[in-house]
């Protein structure tokens, strides 16, 4: 076998369709956002934990678990005794970063465990418009590219003598905004253009359905989460 | 295959004529392998995307007389079309790939066709055992080399199943390793009966494949030779061409000798540099003498880019550097140092090339910058954005701004990728005008013909520590052609289990500042 | 007016650009949050910073329903930190920007940078979920520990700052669209890049 330093992609045990995890999204953040008891708060981080799990994206779920563990205890012990601003502003932050943990958590879930091309396949068999489809999945496919142009950037601003600290910020704002976005907006929209043409060459815009590598379809699986996700959100909606 | 009949094309509807080709006639049998070669802007670039249907259907501009591609008008069928019969690779790894994991860009070019799962599959696995590309697959793209990415590009073609296949200028970012390896995809593509249209500047790993080649110049083709002509063409012809040697072992060594100086050496201790838990650089001692042109060579992940960051301080690294016993600090080596990247655009920030110069400079001389800008044959452009320079004029001037700020610590990334030979032997003069007026001048490169025609010392990284340090002299030539040698060998004896490339993967990219 | 339909082509652009704006706005907004008032000072400083990225963007592809589809995807990218309210402001900001771009033709800097004071109130989506969430936590709170403590709650969040907010994304929104259109005409237009 070939040795490559980039890593094997994490295959799930069970596979979910994309549009199950979109629903998850959906209801967890409408789950989260309510006046949830702490039960159904509960049930809610747990079965996204368990979702993670199932894409083997272990550390991450182990480690919001652990976070939304320790955002419950003020709650369940502490806050009451501590009167005055203090438990006020304690238990203000815990219950806000619960509310946002599912968020985060379902979010993750669509985004990190989902390839592109399932991605669109999802989205055309949900008759999504291809001019929400293109850009999305193009844009999922940029922001790694932003971020390896923004470092080459930063290294070039070095050896210029241009930071961006504080104190350049405070001074010289609009240069350092200056030189931070000319090279940035000038490199992506090159890169851009050229992307445009490879996948147009490649035969993108042949306006024949396209077809998806990456089975995409309702499986056994995905309707009992999807009803978990609803009867969650219920749960929570109505307290 | 491949008929062009009378065909010119300019860029843009304005009047200013930039690029483009004229009254190309041409025409390829199917299953021959044709190379476009001739110098920057000559027009190769625009012939291949009249080929794969570019243009018109991409980029805008003036086009006359008729493209004929597997019998029919390319300009009358859509671009979609024309892409089941035509595959393209292009030159930037970077920007050619609209998935984010390998095998869903297997499958790309086969899902806009619309074809079923099962012949997709089918195909991809076909792709994967041609091109041997078992360990690649179900990767994240972004992890991978540049030569890893260029063969996921292959495969993708491959699958789709085009009958010709247009490449523009696939070996432009790649070691020697990897070009040997695309080599490798390409034999196998024309045997085959794939017909192959070629436009390259590297042209030695294409010797055995070409059955002709194409010579262009401002936007015609001026001469087509076979096989047997292009080897027999003198060397001094082919130079005056600006045409890249075609054989790699039988560069010549045309560089200097290191001009001994008394300015002392940079003295490197203890270095290492960890990326997580990985070392990924560990040079316990090393001494650079002042004056020399330090080539730095490895294959992809050996630790070169991490060597001249440390370098230029601008990674956070462990042990000294230090002159005469005085240490540099990290602070000290950002301010003393200049790195000009591979891909320059990003490191220009202003809007006038004179103003670029005197960036950071309070009260920049203006005499001294215009004669600097004169001395680089960029006096004219003065005014002009630099982003709408040439790619070798934005070299230019970044070499420039590096000398107008007085740096004494010059670091070049892969300066020659792309550049055909007038081009290169211009960078190398001003390389080595450069290394005269600094202290330390160190590339890293992975072309042999430059190292032999403008570097005085080499330095081998693998797995992130010196496997050898030596002067080009006469056995240095040896060393460092076998040197490059063995990193072909290695290929071609491993086949698909190419070893060396990546075993020391450093993290991706400048990743990880 | 040149040609009105969007192409393929400017769809691949449109996510590459929509990629830069969300990771500019992801990276202010993540440094932004680390003091309240910072964080509260957010959307208007996004605002100060995108407006080139939005100008440029609109240069490059002046049709209709180019600042619509920015809207929707940055819309989606938003409902990551606050649900489902920012992404339904986020489109109704996009609609409205959209809107004033209609009337300049699709061709008008002023124009565009007049939509982008309505478009940068998007990042403003978040502060609605203050709301939401407010009301959430106050629920809980009042039926565990009682009204008193509910209503000290309530005071550390006045009822004003979400539209306070917004006020200071119009104003980051009329910055930002004057530096864009400066940066425009000295680097993008004289390098030939638009």
């Amino acid at each position: 076998m070939e040795t490559t330093r980039a890593a094997q992609i994490k295959k799930p045990y069970i596979r979910l369709d994309p549009r199950t995890k979109l629903l998850v999204l959906l209801t967890g953040s409408f789950a989260a956002l309510s006046a949830a008891p702490k039960s159904a708060e509960v049930m809610l981080i747990l079965f996204l934990t368990l979702l993670l799990l199932n894409e083997r994206q272990t550390g991450f779920a182990v480690k919001l678990l652990a976070v939304f563990a320790a955002m419950l205890l003020p709650d369940i012990f502490g806050a009451s005794l501590l009167d005055g601003a203090a438990g006020v502003v304690l238990l203000a932050v815990t219950r806000i970063v619960r509310i946002y943990l599912p968020v985060c958590m379902a979010f993750t879930l669509v985004v990190k465990t989902t390839t592109v091309s399932a991605f669109i396949a999802a989205l055309c068999k949900m008759h999504v418009s291809d001019k929400i489809t293109i850009p999305v999945s193009v844009m999922f496919r940029f922001i790694p590219t932003v971020k390896e142009e923004w470092q080459a950037i930063r290294a070039a601003m070095k050896f210029r003598g241009i930071g961006i600290s504080f104190k350049s910020v405070a001074i010289r704002p609009m240069l350092t905004l200056e030189y931070v976005m000319i090279p940035l907006l000038m490199s992506a929209s090159g890169i851009a253009g050229e992307l445009a043409a490879a996948s147009l060459a490649r035969g993108l815009d042949s306006g024949k359905a396209r077809t998806c590598v990456t089975q995409v379809a309702l499986g056994p699986a995905d309707y009992p989460v999807m009803l978990a996700g609803l009867a969650i959100a219920v749960c929570a909606v109505a307290g | 295959m491949i008929t062009l009949q009378n065909v010119s094309f300019r860029y843009g509807t304005g009047g200013d004529a930039s690029g483009g080709v004229r009254e190309v006639d041409l025409h390829i049998r199917k299953g021959d392998c044709v190379v476009l070669c001739g110098r920057s802007g000559c027009g190769k670039t625009t012939l291949t995307r009249l080929v794969n249907g570019l243009i018109p259907h991409f980029y805008e501009g003036v086009l006359s007389g008729e493209v004929r591609v597997g019998g029919r008008d390319s300009a009358a069928r859509s671009l979609a079309k024309t892409a089941e019969i035509v595959g393209s690779v292009f030159q930037n790894p970077r920007s050619q790939f609209f998935n984010v994991d390998t095998t869903g860009e297997l499958a790309f070019g086969c899902e806009n066709q619309g074809l079923p799962r099962e012949e997709i599959l089918r195909r991809v696995d076909g792709a994967r055992v041609l091109f041997g590309l078992d360990g690649l697959m179900d990767r994240s793209i972004f992890e991978l080399s540049g030569g890893e990415k260029q063969r996921i590009a292959c495969g993708s073609v491959y699958a789709a199943g085009p009958e010709v296949y247009v490449l523009d200028e696939p070996s432009a970012n790649l070691d020697a390793g990897a070009t040997e390896k695309l080599r490798q995809i390409l034999a196998a593509l024309k045997a085959r009966g794939k017909t192959l249209l070629i436009s390259e500047h590297r042209l030695y790993y294409l010797a055995e494949l070409a059955d002709m080649y194409l010579y262009m110049e401002d936007g015609r083709v001026t001469r087509a030779l076979d096989r047997r002509e292009m080897r027999a063409l003198p060397p001094g012809e082919r130079a005056a061409m600006g045409l890249r040697s075609l054989d790699l072992n039988g560069a010549d060594y045309r560089g200097r000798a290191a001009a001994p100086r008394d300015g002392g050496a940079l003295l490197i201790e203890n270095l290492v540099c960890r990326r997580g838990r990985r070392r990924v650089l560990d040079i316990p001692r090393l001494s650079l003498p002042s004056g020399e042109i330090l080539a730095v060579v490895g294959a992809n992940g050996a630790g070169k880019s991490t060597f001249a960051h440390c370098l230029g301080g601008i990674l956070r690294h462990k042990g000294t550097f230090s002159v005469d016993g005085k240490a540099l600090s990290d602070k000290k080596r950002v301010e003393m140092s200049y790195m000009v990247m591979q891909d320059v655009s990003r490191q220009l920030f202003t809007e006038s090339v004179l103003e670029e110069l005197s960036l950071g400079r309070r009260e920049a001389p203006v005499k001294e910058a215009e004669d600097l800008l004169r001395a680089l044959g960029l006096y004219e452009l003065r005014d002009k954005h630099p982003m709408a320079l040439s790619g070798g004029q934005k070299q230019r001037l970044a070499v420039a701004a590096a000398a107008f700020a007085g740096k004494e610590i010059l670091l070049y990334d892969e300066p020659t990728s792309g550049l055909d030979a007038v081009n290169m032997r211009r960078i190398c003069a001003l390389i080595q005008d450069m290394a005269d007026r600094v202290f330390i001048t160190a590339v890293i490169t992975h072309d042999l013909e430059f190292i032999l025609s403008c570097c005085t010392s080499v330095l081998e990284l693998s797995g992130g520590t010196v496997t050898d340090h030596y002067a080009l002299d006469g056995p240095g030539v040896e060393k460092i052609k076998r040197h490059f040698l063995k990193e072909v060998v290695n290929y071609e004896t491993k086949g698909n289990s190419g070893k060396t490339e990546n075993r020391h993967g450093a993290a991706a990219g400048a990743g990880g500042y | 007016m040149i040609k009105k339909k969007l192409t393929v082509k400017d769809l691949i652009v449109a996510g590459a650009f929509a990629a830069l704006y969300v990771v500019i706005m992801l990276v202010i907004v993540s440094t932004a949050s680390l003091t309240p008032v910072t964080w509260l000072m957010a959307p208007l400083l996004c605002a100060v910073v995108l407006g080139t990225v939005y100008m440029l963007y609109c240069m490059k592809i002046p049709k209709r329903g180019a600042i619509l589809i920015l809207g929707v995807v940055v819309s989606l990218v938003l409902s990551s930190t606050g649900g489902w309210a920012a992404p339904a402001w986020g489109i109704i900001c996009a609609l409205l920007a959209e809107l004033l771009a209609a009337l300049g033709r699709y061709g008008s800097k002023g124009w565009y940078a007049a939509s982008f004071c309505v478009f940068a109130c998007s990042t403003a989506g978040p502060f609605w979920m203050l709301v939401f969430a407010k009301a959430a936590v106050l629920a809980t709170i009042e039926n565990t520990y009682g009204a008193g403590f509910a209503a000290r709650m309530d005071a550390l969040t006045p009822p004003w700052i979400v539209p306070v907010v917004i006020g200071s994304a119009v104003l980051g929104g009329f910055i930002g669209g004057a530096i864009g259109k400066r940066l425009l005409k000295k680097h993008f237009e004289k390098a030939g890049v638009v």
